[in-house]
């Protein structure tokens, strides 16, 4: 397993490479030139170059990559071109915020979306089947920004027991998580109701069931565990997004996290911002990649590498 | 089973540890604090006897604009608000007058040629961290500026800025004072602390400057957090347009950055925040009938017009240009933008300087809503619906042109289907092209375009200069005839003489007609009726000095 990981580690530094140097090339073959787009309208030709020259701007794009990249492996990601702060300080600032958001939502989504998905199973094609799907249907369907204006609508303005925004405490949380979270527990627990329908079709469940053991013991002991690899790889590979925020429901709540920092370094073209943003989350992407194989790998010895 | 025992524990404790995390922003542990206290000294002083006595010393806003950094020298952009409250400008412009009068100042004179302005001083005045904010730590500052900010062409021509003593400075410049004094009455020009500066270096001054403004910063701040001020005991204003010439009444202002429209709206409903700076324009109708809530109105001044390239078909043809200008309609614009905008018809709009009616009518009789009149013009130019298709032609080539709309400007993204609709009722087929502000701009810049929507915002009708010189020129229009009005127009001392040399700058444009201007965007300022005292100062400067909290 170790050789798998090693190797596995090793692939992903291209891959890794190659997403930065796409990404670079993407967002200097967009159309709009960061320093046009910086200074206001009356600057001329000359505060123009001059801006280009200091930012570096003006070198070709493969000299601009090389340089970046010899930076990042030396440790710095580069200086904000609007903040002036570190990256890396901008970054850190903000990923406490987003961790505490998505995670909350995450983790919510993740506790009530399996229980539901397995319930429903267990319940198929009764009364209660219907109404948790239909209940989680209707979360999967609806978009977070709609959740997040109506649960506004409900408990800051009419209610009052709920801050509208901003990030001053535990219960400034409560209501941008449940946006976040609550169109993720439909299809949470839509797949794990699927995965555990076909598991309990599977002959080893049909074997259990003819020895006459226990409804809950054959769903506990053999079912979940051949259910919960899906899930459990679809969960991982969700991780890394995590980390890059979520930019409507932060924009709605006024969450100061990743997602308000990707959203204007986008929108302001602040290429060190935008490149190590992508940076971490192509590094993220592949090492949670991998970490679900494994764990799939740990749950299902059938697909463990040899 | 027992790995995925292990597997899932790990990964609630992992989940769990991180949600638990301590705050990185300070800002974020000290949540809005609206509860009551006693009135402060500073108040009770000031305030009129038959005041009553502010029942709050915490203020809350919530503000549109993010800043990226908070010294306005090394800023890419002006923040009225943010960097407002904690630099002083030097001057206010009175919209109402005309005239520009002293803020930081005692008070300021220009030499009969224009070309020396000396500042007074007051004598003993500090920087809100105590250090001493004389004439040479005014010069500091500005040479400061001149080396520093993306801006230093604001101070072109300035030949020499000299300390005469301890309160006075003389600031010579070739082509007079014109282009500078909107710097000036900003927190642009404002005075920074240079000492501190050079001490901590610019980059952290970047974050946490050093003024001399109404309020300074209490609690370190980093980009993206909310902002702490606490009052500048240190603060005298020389503010013609404020009662208050000392320190601010309220004693600490929280500026909350607020993206959201909808949000900083639903802020001052619940009482959560006092003031809006930014209320969404479809909030308003709801907020008028709301007697706990104040509204005010402001037009930004600049605008957003119709830039037409004049070196290019079809547009290199005045009477299809001419046409275009009678097929707008602003009256719609202003009810399908919802209010957000204010029509426009001339090239200096009411909340800039050298404004004058007399160019809105100018314009308005040349080019009436006219849809027949305009398609008389396309025709006189060749251009005629030969097949019936509603759509003009002219040696067989349709009239279809892409129209460059700027993908980051609300007002610029709702108003291109309604110009689009438009210019369909005579005859053109208007092609919508959204993209960044940057690739518009240089499209433009570099005439690579055939029409679209250009916007600035800047108080000065200097700016008219940029828009028409050679190589800046969205519509590639810059002749010499009207350089040289521009250059005697930028430099004429006397208000009055400025705004009748601007008029025939204005004049001149209308009837060549190289861009159409069209609107001007709103600014709404909400305040919860509690909130007393509110000054909005041209163009957009939300003013504090005489804001109390007096709750019932």
């Amino acid at each position: 397993m170790l050789r798998y990981i090693t190797k596995r580690l090793i692939f992903s530094i291209p891959i890794v490479l190659g997403v930065t140097l796409i990404a670079f090339l993407i967002l200097y073959l967009t159309p709009g030139d960061p320093v046009t787009n910086l200074l206001g309208s009356r600057a001329t030709p000359e505060a123009r170059a001059e801006l280009s020259e200091k930012l570096g701007l003006d070198q070709p794009v493969l000299v601009q990559y090389g340089r970046w990249l010899g930076n990042v492996l030396h440790g710095d990601l580069g200086t904000s071109i609007l903040t002036k702060q570190p990256v890396s300080e901008a970054i850190g600032s903000r990923l406490s915020y987003t961790l505490k958001l998505t995670l909350t939502a995450f983790l919510s989504s993740v506790l009530i979306g399996i229980p539901v998905g397995i319930f429903a199973a267990a319940k198929q094609n009764t009364a209660a089947d219907h109404i948790s799907m239909g209940i989680a249907m209707f979360f999967y369907s609806m978009p977070d920004f709609w959740f997040g204006l109506m649960l506004i609508l409900v408990f800051s303005l009419t209610l009052q027991w709920l801050p509208v925004s901003g990030a001053y405490g535990p219960k400034y949380l409560i209501l941008p998580a449940l946006a976040l979270g609550l169109p993720k527990i439909g299809s949470i627990a839509r797949l794990m109701r699927a995965e555990t329908l076909e598991v309990m079709r599977e002959e080893y469940s049909l074997t259990a069931r003819a020895k006459g053991i226990s409804e809950w013991l054959i769903m506990f002991k053999h079912v979940l565990r051949n259910a919960a690899i899906p899930v459990m790889v679809m969960l991982f590979l969700a991780l890394p997004w995590l980390i890059s925020g979520a930019v409507v429901i932060e924009t709605i709540f006024a969450w100061p996290g990743m997602g308000q920092l990707m959203y204007q370094a986008i929108l302001r073209k602040d290429f060190p911002v935008i490149q190590a943003l992508l940076l971490i989350i192509a590094i993220l992407t592949v090492l949670f990649n991998l970490l679900g194989d494994v764990v799939a790998g740990l749950l299902d010895p059938r697909i463990r590498v040899k | 089973m027992k790995r995925l025992k292990i597997l899932s524990l790990l990964l609630v404790l992992v989940i769990a540890l991180t949600a638990c995390a301590p705050e990185a922003a300070p800002a974020a542990d000290t949540a809005p604090d609206t509860s009551e206290e006693a009135p402060v000294a500073a108040a009770e002083e000031s305030a009129s006897a038959e005041e009553t006595a502010p029942t709050r010393t915490k203020l809350v806003i919530a503000d549109m604009f993010t800043p990226e950094i908070l010294d306005n020298q090394q800023s890419f952009m002006g923040y009225a608000l943010s960097h407002g409250l904690i630099g002083q400008p030097l001057l206010r412009y009175d919209g109402d007058t005309g005239v520009f009068v002293p803020d930081f100042v005692e008070s300021f004179s220009i030499s009969e040629d224009g070309k020396t302005m000396t500042l007074k001083l007051p004598a003993g005045y500090k920087y809100s961290n105590g250090d001493v904010l004389d004439a040479q730590a005014l010069v500091d500052t500005i040479n400061r500026y001149v080396s520093i900010s993306p801006y230093s062409y604001d101070y072109d021509g300035m030949e020499s800025v000299t300390a005469i003593d301890e309160t006075t400075v003389e600031i010579v410049n070739a082509i007079g004072f014109n282009v500078m004094n909107p710097t000036f009455m900003g927190s642009f020009g404002a005075a920074w602390n240079v000492a501190v500066a050079e001490a901590v270096g610019d980059e952290a001054f970047a974050s946490n400057p050093v003024g001399s403004g109404l309020y300074s910063i209490k609690t370190e701040w980093a980009p993206g957090q909310d902002l702490e001020l606490v009052r500048n005991d240190n603060y005298l204003t020389n503010n013609p347009l404020v009662e208050n010439k000392g320190p601010a009444y309220m004693e600490e202002v929280l500026v909350r950055f607020i993206a959201d429209g909808q949000t900083r709206a639903n802020e001052l409903e619940a009482g959560s925040v006092d003031i809006v700076y930014g209320l969404p324009a479809s909030a308003i109708s709801g907020m008028e009938s709301n007697p706990d809530i104040q509204v005010f109105k402001v037009t930004f001044p600049g605008q957003i017009s119709i830039s037409m390239n004049t070196t290019k078909a079809p547009f290199d043809d005045m009477a299809v240009r001419k046409a275009v200008a009678m097929a707008v309609n602003r009256d719609q614009l202003e009810v399908a933008l919802n209010g957000s905008v204010s029509a426009e018809h001339a090239y200096v709009n009411p909340s800039m300087i050298a404004y004058t009616s007399e160019a809105q009518e100018y314009a308005k009789e040349l080019y009436p809503n006219d849809t027949e009149a305009a398609k008389a013009l396309l025709a006189e130019a060749g251009w005629e619906d030969t097949d019936g298709d509603g759509i003009v032609e002219k040696d067989g080539e349709a009239f279809t042109v892409v129209f460059l709309v700027d993908s980051g400007s609300v007002p610029q993204t709702d108003a291109g289907p309604v110009i689009q609709a438009q210019l369909k009722e005579i005859g053109i087929d208007v092609q919508i092209e959204q993209h960044d502000r940057g690739y518009i701009r240089e499209a433009m810049n570099a005439g690579d375009y055939e029409i679209g929507l250009y916007g600035y915002i800047w108080v000065d009708p200097d700016i008219l200069t940029y828009r028409f010189s050679e190589g800046m020129s969205p519509s590639q229009f810059a002749p010499a005839e009207l350089g040289e009005m521009l250059d005697v127009a930028r430099e004429v001392p006397d208000p009055e003489d400025r705004v009748a040399a601007y008029l025939d700058v204005q004049k001149y444009l209308l009837d060549n007609v190289p861009m159409i201007p069209l609107m001007s965007e709103n600014l709404y300022v909400g305040a919860r009726s509690w909130v007393k005292g509110i000054t909005i100062l041209s163009p957009d400067q939300l003013v504090l000095n005489d804001v109390t909290i007096i709750e019932e």
